[in-house]
Formats: C-alpha cells, sequence, structure tokens
C-alpha cells in the first residue's frame, strides 16, 4: 500500500514539473506579447500626441505586467523606468530579445525629434512580431515536448518502482 | 523662496555641476536665476544680476578651475530634465527653447532648418537654464493703485532688459490681482477674473498660484491664446509676456474692444523707447496701456518707476 502511494506521489510529481515547465513557457509568451503592445501603445502616443513616456505608462494597463510587477516600475516616473523594469523583472524573455529591447529603452527618448522615435518604435515593433512569431512556434513544440516528457517520465517512473 | 524647484534641478545635473552646486549656501541658491551649461566649455552662473564662474570649490570671479562638462554630460542632462522624453518637448524645441515645471532652457547649437524653419537641434553646445522665481510683494507698488482705482486704472505695460525680473513682477501682479488685491484696499474685499497667457510655460508655478483666481492658458502662441481666452473664458484682465509681433498687437487691440485690461511685458531701456516704437506707442496713445512701469537693476536692487502713456514719470523709482 505504502509503495503504489509512493508510486502515486513520483509519477504525480514527475506530471506535475513537466506540466509546470510548459505553463511557465505559456507565461513567457503572455509577456513577449504583453510587451509588445507596449511598445505599440507607446509608438501610438509618440507618433499621434507625442506624449511623454511618463503618461504613456501611467495610461497603459496589462494584467499580465501588472502581475508580473512590470507597470509598477514603469509608473515610478524616472526617465529610464523602461531599462529599470526590463532588468529588475524576470520576464523569461530569451536572452536576444532581451538585449534588444534592453538597446531599446537605453535609446528611446533621446532625441528631439517625435518622428525619430516614432519610426525606431515601428522598425522595433516590426522586428519582434518576427521573433514572437518564431519564439511562439517554438515554444508550443517545446510546452507539448515537457507535457509529454512530464507523463512519460511518470510512467517510467511508475514502471521502474513497481 | 520654496528651494525645492533649485534642489529638484540639481539634482539632475551632471555629477561635476551637482558637486559645485551642492557646495553653495541656500541663501546663494536662492538668489540664483541663471545655470549656463556649456558643452567642453566653462559653466557660469547669475546671481542677482552678476555673472560669475562656478568652480570646484563654489563661485569664483576668476575663471579658474571652473567646472566643465562634457557633450554627452549635457545631453544626458536634457534627457532627464525632459523626463526621458525630448521629442515630447519638439515644438518648443523648434522655437529654441523648452520648459518643465516653470523652468525654462534656452538651447544653442547647431541647428536643423527645414524649409526655411528651423526644425529643432542636430548638436548641442550649451543650454542657458532660468530659474522662476516667486517674489511676493514685487508688484505691490502697481497693485495699490489697482486697489484704489480699480480696472478703470487701464492697461498696465512692464519695460525691461532681458533677466530684470519682468514675469517675476507680472507674476506677483497675477496673483495679486486674482487673490491679494483686498490687502491693499480696506475698502475693497475683491478680486478679478485673471486669465494668464503663458506661452512658453514659465509663469504658471501650480505650489505659487494656489488659491487664485487666474486661469492659465499654455503652450499657445499669444494672439491664438488671446482669441481663445476672449472668446470663452471672459477674463477681466489678461496678463502676457513679452509683446512685440503685428500679430500680438492686433490681438490685444480687437480683445480691448470687448472691455479686457491687459498686462504685458516688453523688452525695452526706458518708456520712451516703448513709446516710440510704432506698434506699442500706437497701443498706449489709443488708452490700452495706461501705465508704464520700467524695471532697472541697480546692483543688487531692483527699481520700479511708473510712468504715464505720454512716457511722464509719475512719481519716484520704487524698489
Amino acid at each position: 500500500m505504502l509503495k503504489l502511494f509512493g508510486i502515486l506521489l513520483v509519477s504525480s510529481a514527475i506530471t506535475l514539473y513537466g506540466l509546470c515547465r510548459a505553463k511557465d513557457l505559456e507565461r513567457q509568451k503572455k509577456n513577449r506579447h504583453a510587451l509588445a503592445a507596449l511598445m505599440l501603445h507607446l509608438q501610438n502616443g509618440i507618433s499621434h500626441g507625442g506624449l511623454p513616456q511618463e503618461t504613456l505608462y501611467a495610461s497603459f494597463h496589462n494584467e499580465q505586467l501588472e502581475k508580473e510587477g512590470f507597470c509598477a516600475i514603469l509608473r515610478n516616473g524616472e526617465p529610464g523606468a523602461l531599462t529599470q523594469a526590463l532588468e529588475q523583472t524576470k520576464l523569461g524573455l530569451s536572452d536576444n530579445m532581451r538585449t534588444h529591447y534592453l538597446e531599446l529603452a537605453e535609446g528611446l527618448g533621446k532625441s528631439g525629434f517625435r518622428a525619430v522615435e516614432s519610426e525606431r518604435l515601428a522598425r522595433f515593433l516590426g522586428e519582434i512580431a518576427v521573433e514572437n512569431e518564431k519564439s511562439d512556434k517554438e515554444d508550443a513544440a517545446r510546452q507539448m515536448l515537457y507535457k509529454r516528457l512530464g507523463l512519460l517520465g511518470a510512467l517510467l517512473a511508475a514502471l521502474l518502482l513497481l | 523662496m520654496d528651494l525645492t524647484c533649485v534642489y529638484r534641478l540639481t539634482e539632475q545635473f551632471p555629477l561635476p555641476v551637482r558637486s559645485a552646486l551642492h557646495r553653495l549656501s541656500d541663501t546663494t541658491l536662492e538668489k540664483l536665476t541663471e545655470i549656463r551649461l556649456r558643452a567642453h566649455g566653462i559653466t557660469t552662473v547669475t546671481i542677482d544680476g552678476e555673472n560669475l564662474y562656478l568652480t570646484d570649490t563654489g563661485l569664483c570671479r576668476e575663471p579658474t578651475r571652473c567646472v566643465r562638462i562634457s557633450a554627452r554630460e549635457l545631453e544626458e542632462f536634457l534627457y532627464r530634465f525632459c523626463g526621458g522624453s525630448v521629442y515630447a518637448y519638439e515644438e518648443s524645441i523648434k522655437r529654441g527653447f523648452l520648459t518643465r515645471n516653470g523652468v525654462r532652457i534656452g538651447l544653442c547649437g547647431e541647428a536643423v532648418i527645414k524649409n526655411g524653419q528651423m526644425d529643432g537641434f542636430s548638436s548641442l553646445t550649451g543650454l542657458c537654464i532660468r530659474i522662476p522665481h516667486h517674489v511676493p510683494g514685487a508688484a505691490d507698488a502697481v497693485l495699490s493703485l489697482y486697489a484704489q482705482k480699480g480696472l478703470r486704472l487701464g492697461g498696465l505695460l512692464v519695460i525691461s532688459p532681458p533677466g530684470v525680473g519682468k514675469t517675476t513682477f507680472l507674476r506677483d501682479l497675477s496673483i495679486g490681482l486674482s487673490r491679494d488685491i483686498r490687502t491693499h484696499s480696506i475698502n475693497r474685499g475683491t478680486f478679478w477674473r485673471v486669465c494668464l497667457l503663458d506661452e512658453r510655460n514659465e509663469f504658471y508655478l501650480p505650489e505659487v498660484f494656489s488659491g487664485c483666481a487666474v486661469d492659465v492658458l499654455a503652450g499657445l502662441p499669444k494672439a491664438k491664446a488671446l482669441e481663445c481666452a476672449a472668446r470663452v473664458l471672459s477674463p477681466q484682465v489678461v496678463i502676457c509676456d513679452e509683446i512685440g509681433t503685428p500679430e500680438d498687437v492686433r490681438a490685444i487691440r480687437e480683445a480691448h474692444l470687448g472691455g479686457i485690461v491687459f498686462a504685458a511685458s516688453l523688452h525695452g531701456e526706458s518708456a520712451l523707447a516703448a513709446i516710440n516704437d510704432p506698434a506699442v506707442g500706437a497701443l498706449c496713445r489709443d488708452g490700452i496701456f495706461r501705465l508704464l512701469c520700467v524695471l532697472e537693476r541697480h546692483g543688487k536692487a531692483v527699481t520700479c518707476t511708473l510712468y504715464n502713456a505720454d512716457g511722464e514719470p509719475l512719481g519716484e523709482p520704487v524698489c
């Protein structure tokens, strides 16, 4: 009885681990899309209203980024708020994408021309749309893999323990 | 004077300037009216109308050990000053300045020209930072006249060279007319609806104007703002800074027909010079400005002399 209970426990733990990894990938995907939404919000605000970043961050609401604590840092009103938020939160971005975002954040707002900022954001949005699509596909496959590995691992553990 | 504005600004300066300013006493900081930063050049300040060098050890009359900053530090300062959004000030940058929280920065550098108009700067070489001051009682001499005679006294033109205190004078006048006029007269417990046309966002300081019946139109060219104010705000008094263009004069003339009293400022040396200016002189002759107030700096003190519209003095200069 105790053995059966132990097998059940180990199998469940392995399955849950697989599911957790898959869920983490889902979270990362949501974060990527939320960040893209933030960039679009910035681009619209800058090109149509010339609004300062402070105002744009204050008017940006996204459940996912709120949960990550990202929005709270954005709203601190400091000039480098976006850089700080990217550095202080763990959104699970790939190294390449993180570097990309940090480079953008470093230069954002330094030009005295709205058109320059807006075009830069538009180009960036185009680039991350491609990156996001690629990452989404990869992550979907990896999510399935983690779920399957979790189940198979649980089965294998059960067989070995039996 | 409340030093919050100076302290807030000090924290944004490049480290060498910040360290030097931290060495100055509060009394000195209170008198600070201008700070000029130059890329790879010396940093100077203006205190009580006197130009001084900012050095590692404080202020100096000799250019030794002057604080110097790089072009990168200059741009970093501007970025911080703009709250990380320099582009948000694009329209005013095109006119050579930007203003935030009442602090005005004049820009120097290589201008970008587009269709014959300035479109911005490709690189910056210097900044002239004007720190706003509120001097309670600066306009007392004029306020007491308005308190006695009311708006029948007519419009007021404040004349002085740059940096003497026209904006400070008009700021105190607007506060007085919209809130404190009763303190100047026992019989009149009243105030007037004052509209402030703050074209360069340097007039209005929220902490100073709380409790005043002042309506502020900021960031609009004067002629447009005046048209807008006369149409929808029904002001009794309109206060604006630095008139002079034909559009301003035309707009003032039109608004005056609607019964609005004006208080404005003008760059100039004397009342006669202002009266001899064709456009401004015509406004005086037509009774739009019946009182001229000439501000002059004598050492650390600023005096105010009143003249009538014919350029005749109405009394001795008042400090």
